[in-house]
């Protein structure tokens, strides 16, 4: 599944793209801001992002990749609870615990990759 | 400060998320003067780890955090170790709460790696570390709420000794480049700390920028 990565955590990024490896994710691109517009452009099946980069622009942007992008999945990283987030009910949308073992995210990225 | 007989900083890692944990361990054991002892998702000071860390690195984050407690439990497990805060705030209430209690350095977790290593070989030379972009937000609002600059109350020396602090120099590498002790130029730091009110070296460097020292 061709990936577009979002974490704005440099150091975090290694462990991370090894993970989604793992799990039959091929990166198509690592950015630590999300850029919509280079989203449609790499045109990926999955955006993969963390949390932390969440805000109001960030939540306009993610809806604009929704409405114009309406097979791409989305996989949040999360500290808890979903943060305020409107996509189409046809969108799928994984959400993962950061305090999840690596067994667990590798699973559940796993069975998100291979149900596309 | 102490450190193993290989002459390594001891390093311990206290981070909630494993896949987080995984990425900091394999970051600082690539360093050559770093021994990475281990990692846990949190400290528990009735059954502290049994291993002698020179430094903790310490993830902390989440809204209901109780910064100054963590920390506690963190000195309380580890002893004499350093500790050296990793979280996702930039807000310096929060970098002075955990200085205040007993964090050596403050970092943001989207800081380079480059810069992490860089921080932590500061803290594990027995000095501080504020991540620039907190103590400039510090700085800022303590020269607003003062209404004025306080460059003019620094010494031609003291402006040099700021100069250099900038540049990355210890006091070891100032004292030689000024031809002064070390002594001396510790002096001259403390007294700059205090007329420009701040309290970290990290801070210095960000009036010298905006003084337009460097």
């Amino acid at each position: 599944m061709r990936t577009y990565v979002v974490e704005p955590q440099q150091i975090f990024q290694p462990s991370l793209l090894e993970l989604l490896r793992e799990s039959g994710c091929s990166i198509v691109r690592v950015q630590e801001r999300l850029d919509p517009l280079d989203v449609v452009r790499t045109h990926p099946e999955l955006l993969f992002f963390d949390d932390e980069i969440m805000d109001e622009h960030t939540k306009r942007s993610l809806q604009f990749l929704v409405d114009s992008m309406p097979n791409l999945r989305l996989c949040i990283f999360a500290h808890g609870p979903l943060r305020d987030l409107r996509t189409h009910t046809s969108t799928q949308v994984l959400h993962l615990e950061k305090s999840a073992q690596h067994e667990a995210l590798l699973g559940a990225l796993g069975r998100f990759v291979v149900t596309a | 400060m102490s450190m193993s007989s290989n002459n390594k900083t001891r390093i311990f890692i206290v981070e909630e998320q494993a896949l987080f944990g995984k990425a900091l361990c394999q970051l600082l054991a690539a360093e050559p003067t770093f021994e990475v002892l281990g990692d846990l998702p949190r400290v528990d000071p009735s059954t502290p780890p049994r291993v002698a860390a020179d430094l903790v690195v310490l993830d902390l984050n989440g809204p209901s955090i109780d910064y100054a407690d963590e920390i506690a439990r963190c000195r309380q497990s580890f002893g004499k170790a350093r500790v050296c805060v990793l979280s996702t705030q930039l807000r310096p209430e929060i970098m002075q709460r955990c200085v205040a209690a007993g964090a050596d350095a403050y970092l943001a977790k989207d800081v380079s790696p480059s810069e992490l290593i860089r921080a932590v070989k500061t803290v594990a030379g027995g000095e501080s570390y504020v991540d620039p972009r907190v103590a400039g937000q510090l700085l800022r609002k303590k020269l607003l709420s003062d209404g004025r600059l306080a460059g003019d109350e620094l010494s031609e020396r003291e402006g040099e000794v700021v100069r250099l602090i900038a540049q990355g120099l210890s006091n070891k590498e100032i004292g030689v480049r000024l031809c002064l002790s070390e002594k001396t130029v510790k002096n001259h730091v403390s007294r700059i700390l205090s007329k420009l009110n701040i309290s970290a070296r990290a801070q210095a460097v960000v009036y010298a920028i905006r003084m337009g020292l460097v």
